[in-house]
């Protein structure tokens, strides 16, 4: 008789415990579904960064080559041409025995 | 019973047939439908390394990458193949003919029209909105500086499989360098392509090819060039090359040859104009040689600077006789007036006193006969003859540079090495290598002999200048400066025999002469306003090198 009432009583304590493991359960399958749901439509948005992603690589690589145009030499010498700069063919370099400034007595 | 019996042999046979075909499905067809399945399932990508770029010294770009376009065509797609093709190669300048036989090939996908075409055109081709029409991105070569240095860069083809492949020059000696790795991505996609977030992935990352930074000043470069081409045009030369070298490192300032091409366009050229010819062709040096000549004697105490030579007439060497330039002779000479007058008589005394032993010795000293380890694809060499085959008159002629023939950079690299005290350097193109990770090669200045002491580089140093200072070309030359320099004019072989109107007119020198910063040598071939090396080289080497002082910022008293 009293092992009887002995298994009754854990076997109410018991009901708690699977009651969470079914809800817990539940939840985990609906998180599932959820994440899976999630995961289906996130190769598109993937596929958007993946494509923004070229894109930047490919505006850098642009950039990159109109810089390399723009600092080449035969434009520069075109700009400074039209800029009205000219070769300097005859330097005239300052004598170092010379001062820089002459004292006036 | 019987009608048991029948039902029962149809559902044997039917089940036969159908375990025949699973076992031809599972064992005969299961590679392919693998792939099939792979391919429904699976998305694969190649993924292709960028190739490396190439800088000056000031790490400016001189080659880098510019995106460019696959066209490609999928027949079973197109409608019309007729007015397909007749539209496409309207815009990409192709033969009509060419695309239809491309599209009418049967079971054929997938077929490339044309490759590395500019952004502009596919987007005039895409606004058209063809059916079965494609794009695809692809690397493709460019060159800010246009075809500045095309020699020494080389250019990029492609091989037999159709992929990138550097030719000549730095592309094609720095190939695997510059290339990289490819690598390949396989990932899942779901059922409209995109990518599986938690699914299979397999990759393989790229590498990107390693970046080139060169000793070449691309000024220095510029200045040589345009003083080439007028050059040419005002001397009315056949070709002509000038090369530019630091004696201290060995480092390749400035290399221009004429005829030269466009890299970005090297199939419109003629592949003659691919090699560079400073490195990959010889001639004969005439009299710029008598420098190394009489550097060795000196160097081997054969002679000294006050040794004298009595030029009384033609010297005769068994049945030849050796003149000078002129036919007309100058009495006693010092070693000094040899190389003033440029003396043919005069060299062949000298090369009777150093021997023809150590002639030879001096020859592979000087790096004569061998490749100097230059890093460009297309080095060549002429090889020396053995040294039992050299007859009295092959020691003569070859004293004053004629009868033997050695490469523009080899003449280069001798010379350089007088200008560094007797420190004979390997020519190098490339300073420094480095990679997107960080990781950096530099390459250091190398010291591969030497040919003369240094007390001897300084008394051949005072030779050339004053051979610049009192020889034919010193009206040319740069008032208040110490250059060093030599004038040649060699007869070009022909069938044989020498032909007294083709020439190469060379000028080799260092300066200044005391602190060299560059050595230079300039050759014309068969210049028509004059022959003489001194009425043609020379005036563009010293207009080279005024240029040169002003943009070192090199005064006269330095």
């Amino acid at each position: 008789m009293k092992l009887r009432k002995k298994i009754v009583i854990q076997h109410q304590a018991k009901l708690p415990i699977r009651a969470f493991l079914v809800g817990f359960i539940l939840l985990l399958l609906i998180l599932q579904v959820v994440v899976s749901n999630r995961i289906a439509i996130s190769g598109n948005q993937i596929t958007q960064i993946e494509q923004k992603l070229d894109g930047l690589k490919q505006s850098n690589n642009n950039l990159g080559e109109k810089i390399a145009s723009a600092s080449s030499l035969t434009v520069i010498r075109e700009k400074s041409l039209s800029l009205g700069f000219t070769k300097n063919i005859t330097p005239y370099y300052v004598s170092t025995n010379l001062p820089v400034a002459l004292e006036l007595h | 019973m019987w009608r048991q019996k029948f039902v029962l042999l149809g559902f044997i046979i039917c089940f036969s047939l159908i375990i025949c075909k699973l076992f031809y499905w599972q064992f005969f067809k299961s590679g392919e439908l693998a792939n099939a399945a792979s391919n429904q399932y699976y998305f694969k990508l190649n993924l292709s390394a960028n190739r490396g770029q190439i800088m000056a010294n000031d790490g400016s770009v001189l080659v880098t990458n510019k995106t460019a376009y696959l066209i490609y065509a999928e027949p079973k797609k197109i409608e019309d193949k007729n007015s397909f093709s007749n539209t496409v190669s309207k815009i990409l300048d192709l033969d009509k003919e060419i695309i239809n036989n491309r599209l009418n090939q049967s079971e054929i996908f997938w077929v490339p029209i044309k490759h590395k075409v500019n952004e502009t055109t596919c987007e005039e081709l895409k606004n058209l909105n063809l059916k079965g029409l494609g794009f695809e991105k692809e690397s493709q070569r460019y060159y800010p500086e246009a075809s500045l240095a095309a020699q020494l860069l080389g250019f990029v083809g492609n091989n037999e499989s159709g992929e990138d492949k550097g030719y000549f020059g730095i592309e094609g000696f720095y190939d695997l360098a510059l290339k990289g790795k490819s690598g390949f991505l396989i990932r899942e996609k779901d059922a409209s392509g995109n990518p599986i977030l938690l699914g299979d992935e397999k990759r393989i990352p790229f590498e990107d090819g390693q970046n080139l930074e060169l000793y070449l000043d691309r000024s220095v470069q510029t200045i040589i060039e345009d003083n080439l081409k007028k050059g040419i045009e005002k001397y009315g030369a056949s070709e002509g090359l000038v090369a530019v070298m630091d004696p201290i490192t060995g480092g390749i300032i400035g290399m221009a040859a004429t005829p030269s091409y466009d890299p970005s366009k090297f199939g419109e050229y003629d592949a003659q104009v691919y090699p560079n010819p400073i490195v990959a062709n010889t001639y004969e040096p005439g009299s710029t040689f008598k420098t190394l000549v009489m550097a060795a004697a000196l160097n081997e105490k054969a002679v000294d600077v006050q040794t004298k030579f009595n030029e009384e007439g033609p010297i005769k060497i068994g049945q030849y006789y050796i003149r000078t330039w002129n036919d007309k002779y100058n009495g006693q000479l010092n070693m000094s007036q040899i190389l003033e007058k440029s003396s043919n008589p005069g060299m062949v005394f000298v090369a009777n006193k150093l021997g023809k032993d150590k002639f030879i010795e001096y020859l592979n000293k000087f790096g004569i006969g061998k490749k100097t380890g230059i890093d460009l694809e297309e080095e060549a060499t002429s090889e020396i003859k053995a040294k039992d085959t050299w007859s009295d008159i092959d020691l003569a002629t070859a004293s004053f540079g004629q009868g033997i023939a050695v490469t523009p950079i080899q003449m280069l690299q001798a010379v350089a090495s007088l200008a560094n005290k007797g420190n004979l350097m390997e020519p190098q193109i490339v300073k420094k290598i480095s990679d997107k990770n960080g990781k950096v090669i530099i390459k250091n200045p190398k010291i591969i002999g030497t040919t003369v002491d240094q007390k001897t580089a300084k008394m051949i140093t005072d030779m050339m200048v004053s051979a610049v200072d009192n020889g034919d070309a010193k009206w040319a030359k740069p008032k208040g400066y110490r250059i060093a320099g030599k004038t040649g004019t060699a007869q070009i072989p022909v069938a044989g025999h020498y032909d007294v109107q083709k020439t190469i007119a060379s000028f080799v020198g260092f300066a200044p002469a005391d602190k060299p910063k560059f050595v230079i040598l300039v050759a014309l071939r068969e210049p028509q306003s004059s022959p003489w090396g001194s009425e043609t080289a020379a005036p563009l080497f010293f207009n080279i090198t005024k240029e040169l002082f002003t943009y070192y910022g090199i005064s006269p008293n330095d």
